[in-house]
């Protein structure tokens, strides 16, 4: 959940340029962003958020029942960019963001925006709207290329912040021996294996909460830290980047008349040569 | 949609300013 991120970090980009979403959601998927190239300042444009995933199939809930996966996402925007004000945001920017409520990280980090979890069925592609910073009005934006980070989740968590593991993984043997007795939990689900260690005959008592399923049996031999379920795990985490100008309107417009120049220069340049051929005809004397 | 517009809106302006310049200077016999 963000919840915990925001709980935990300060800021959910590490120095090594890690999102701590990683920390929890350990398995890795792909996530893309699209942009616009860039952007005219004091503007509200759309970042689209992608989270592909299969959407047949079905993740293990906490109690152990299927379920479909929720995704969320949380882009990290440059210093000034921000959540456009719902007044701001166009109709049809509107209609594809949906329902979707966005929060910031925290009071002070404006430009990191996090969504989720919402239903991946719906929202496997979150549209965000953001507005750019007026470097007029806000002296700490400039015109520059600006990178943006972005993290995107789908499916349960392994761990949970506290360490402990969730019933989205795998569960190891913690010791090496035989399996002497599989108890099947018959209310809520999940297995008591008990093994008995080889080194000195004492019965330890793995729990598995339900939801994985066990891929040992009965008088089986197992090694310290050999599986004992499948892995339930059909999501994962992904981060990507993107770059965006925040172009100034006026290097547009002297572009453009420097072009127009540029373009008449040339035209006059071919009028005058041919202007100087008709007087070369004239004159007769080359 | 504005970009690609406004490339050809450019292209098509230039293309007229040269051929009323180049057919009407040669109807005034300038060039």
């Amino acid at each position: 959940y963000p919840i915990f991120a925001q709980q935990g970090y300060e800021n959910p980009r590490e120095a090594t340029g890690r999102i701590v979403c990683a920390n929890c959601h350990l398995a890795k998927k792909p996530v893309d962003i699209e942009v616009p190239q860039s952007v005219l300042p004091d503007t509200v444009f759309e970042a689209i958020v992608k989270i592909p995933y299969d959407m047949q199939v079905k993740q293990v809930l906490a109690n152990g029942k299927k379920g479909g996966l929720n995704v969320g996402a949380v882009p990290i925007l440059p210093q000034g960019f921000e959540l456009a004000p719902s007044d701001r945001i166009p109709t049809e920017i509107k209609e594809k963001i949906g329902n979707l409520s966005f929060q910031n990280y925290s009071p002070d980090k404006k430009n990191i925006i996090i969504v989720g979890p919402v239903p991946g069925k719906k929202y496997s592609e979150i549209v965000f709207p953001i507005l750019s910073p007026d470097p007029a009005s806000n002296k700490e934006s400039n015109f520059l290329k600006y990178p943006i980070y972005v993290g995107g989740n789908r499916g349960r968590g392994q761990i949970y912040p506290d360490g402990s593991r969730s019933n989205n993984t795998v569960y190891n043997a913690s010791a090496t021996g035989k399996v002497i007795k599989i108890f099947r939990k018959e209310k809520k689900g999940g297995y008591e294996i008990t093994i008995e260690k080889t080194s000195d005959g004492r019965q330890v008592v793995d729990i598995v909460p339900p939801g994985p399923e066990l891929i040992i049996s009965e008088g089986e031999f197992l090694k310290v830290d050999q599986p004992l379920t499948n892995n339930p795990n059909v999501g994962g985490f992904g981060q990507g980047d993107a770059e965006i100008v925040l172009q100034d309107p006026l290097r547009i417009q002297g572009l453009l008349l420097f072009f127009a120049s540029v373009v008449l220069a040339q035209i006059f340049l071919v009028l005058k040569k041919k202007q100087f051929e008709k007087v070369q005809l004239a004159e007769m004397n080359f | 949609m504005l970009t690609l517009l406004s490339y050809f809106g450019f292209l098509f302006a230039i293309l007229t300013l040269t051929s009323v310049l180049f057919i009407g200077l040669n109807k005034i016999q300038l060039i």
